[in-house]
């Protein structure tokens, strides 16, 4: 089979996930309105800190408010892929995706890239509007603003498939919730999800710049990055993508090994 | 006046019944019982982890000091962990109607909302109980707090839980008037359950009003917080009022969307 028809098939799944969307308009409208007062609700803290005069540094409020919106909008759009990898695991829907022509990885992986791909712009303008209008919107370099683009599509892959690793633990571990709970939040202190990299310690933004979970997240960092960090950065993201596939994909062919289908 | 005093005693023994036998359950499962208090203890404290560097690069939040985040975080998960682990059934409210859960419920003569309420509880949520147990056993002994505090902290706890309560009833029942809007209900219910992790000084103006009023974030942590470091009568009434008319509400929105409620067709009932 050609690498187009390949392509044509998980095409599809992608195209699926963005139908499967728009049919629940409830649901994306339920996670908009989070999104929003999320974002808001950070924001009004930051405002309150910043206003303290506490904070020495170069990093003003709109740009720590504008780290912390971008970084949700990842969140946004690979999100439930844990979930969805564990429920195939436990139900034992995997046993069925074997006889299918396709990967189930790669399945995995083009139906959050569909999901993504619609609700994007949803989650960029509900994002944009409230941030640029209460706090104003910060300069962008043009490398920056390349960088925002590169630093999403690859942030939402590696965030998948690092979620990907998470719910394949399930061939192995009967509830694979706590583990899941625990590398989720190590991966919130250090990705900057709640406190912007930029105002932490040296040493931490060090050790962040390299660990794994929080490089997915490297979108919230854009306003620390000159261009050879954005090349550093952007090297980092496609090493941690292919080790990281690398492993999702040895987890996936040993569990398989685990897997006993009793018919019925 | 019997009759309703007999039935209000049947409901209670009702409601015992159902805590025992779920509580039961739940402990059955030793092992992964302890996984998931674990997780969900560990879990809980990267909230206080994010806050200690905010405390550290920012200082002081408006009158709070790291202490009181000892304190926020246990109302907030005591909360959580109270209802995820003995009114499980109202988180889940939306998803059980949608798959036709309730309609076994209709069957028994016991209270509905009683029925709906009881569920299997959530074996993490153990973990959330034991956190805020932990959260304030430590705040009690950092600000030296009198022992005698306990008696209003439990009266804090349980109109907490009852604001909780009454939200959830709420936002789940929506899914009687909007149908597949199962996500919609956790969305409004993570909406409320974030800014309940914040300090209350950080809202001011209209998102204060927002986060008091129409959704009760501040409620349920941050000013029962403030009553407990400076204790006043007066606030400790308006949160019991607050909680009377979030649980009435709750109650007569439940009501009013089991009306308009079909049946599943399930033919099961147990």
């Amino acid at each position: 089979m050609s690498f187009r028809n390949e392509l044509k098939k998980y095409i599809s799944f992608s195209s699926t996930a963005q139908k499967e969307v728009m049919n629940y308009p409830a649901n994306l409208f339920g996670r908009i309105i989070i999104h929003v007062f999320r974002i808001l609700a950070l924001g009004f803290i930051y405002s309150y800190l910043f206003s303290l005069d506490t904070f020495k540094g170069d990093f003003t409020l709109s740009q720590a408010v504008w780290s912390l919106g971008l970084i949700q909008i990842i969140y946004q759009s690979s999100r439930n892929v844990y979930r969805t990898v564990k429920e195939d695991i436990l139900f034992g829907k995997i046993s069925v995706v074997l006889n299918k022509p396709y990967n189930y990885l790669l399945s995995v992986i083009f139906t959050v890239l569909g999901e993504a791909s619609f609700k994007v712009g949803f989650f960029i303008i509900v994002t944009v509007i409230p941030l640029a209008l209460i706090w104003g919107i910060p300069t962008f370099t043009t490398e920056q603003l390349i960088f925002l683009i590169v630093s999403f599509i690859l942030g939402v892959i590696l965030n998948t498939v690092v979620d990907i690793c998470l719910g394949l633990t399930a061939f192995w571990v009967e509830n694979s919730d706590p583990i899941y709970w625990i590398v989720t939040k190590i991966s919130w202190v250090f990705s900057g999800t709640f406190i912007p990299l930029a105002i932490m310690p040296d040493l931490f933004k060090n050790i962040a710049f390299v660990f794994p979970l929080s490089v997915p997240f490297y979108i919230g960092r854009v306003f620390e990055f000159d261009n050879s960090l954005i090349i550093k950065a952007i090297s980092v993201m496609v090493i941690w993508l292919l080790v990281l596939s690398f492993l999702s994909l040895q987890l996936f062919n040993r569990g398989l090994k685990k897997i006993s289908i009793n018919g019925g | 006046m019997e009759a309703k005093k007999n039935t209000f005693k049947k409901n209670i023994l009702w409601i015992i019944e159902c805590i025992r036998l779920n509580f039961l359950s739940a402990i059955s499962y030793k092992e992964s019982l302890w996984i998931q208090v674990f997780g969900m203890f560990v879990n809980n404290i990267a909230f206080l982890v994010c806050w200690y560097f905010v405390f550290k690069v920012f200082g002081d939040f408006g009158g709070w000091s790291y202490k009181e985040l000892f304190a926020l975080n246990a109302f907030a998960s005591i909360s959580y962990g109270l209802i995820f682990v003995f009114l499980s059934g109202l988180p889940n409210l939306s998803n059980n109607v949608l798959n036709g859960n309730i309609d076994r419920f209709f069957t028994q003569p016991k209270n509905i909302l009683i029925n709906v309420l009881m569920g299997d509880s959530k074996l993490s949520a153990f973990g959330d109980l034991l956190f805020g147990i932990t959260g304030f056993v430590i705040y009690f002994v950092i600000t030296q707090t009198s022992i005698l505090y306990v008696i209003p902290l439990f009266a804090l706890i349980i109109l907490s839980v009852s604001i909780y309560v009454g939200y959830l009833l709420v936002t789940q029942s929506l899914i009687f008037w909007i149908p597949n809007s199962v996500e919609l209900s956790e969305a409004l219910h993570h909406l409320m359950l974030g800014p309940a992790l914040y300090p209350n000084k950080a809202f001011v103006g209209i998102p204060r009003i927002l986060f008091t009023f129409v959704i009760p974030s501040i409620l349920i942590s941050s000013f029962p917080v403030d009553i407990l470091r400076e204790f006043s009568i007066i606030d400790l009434c308006l949160l019991l009022i607050f909680s009377f008319c979030w649980v009435s509400f709750g109650v007569f929105v439940f009501y009013k969307g089991v009306r308009r409620y079909e049946s599943g067709n399930l033919v099961l009932s147990n």
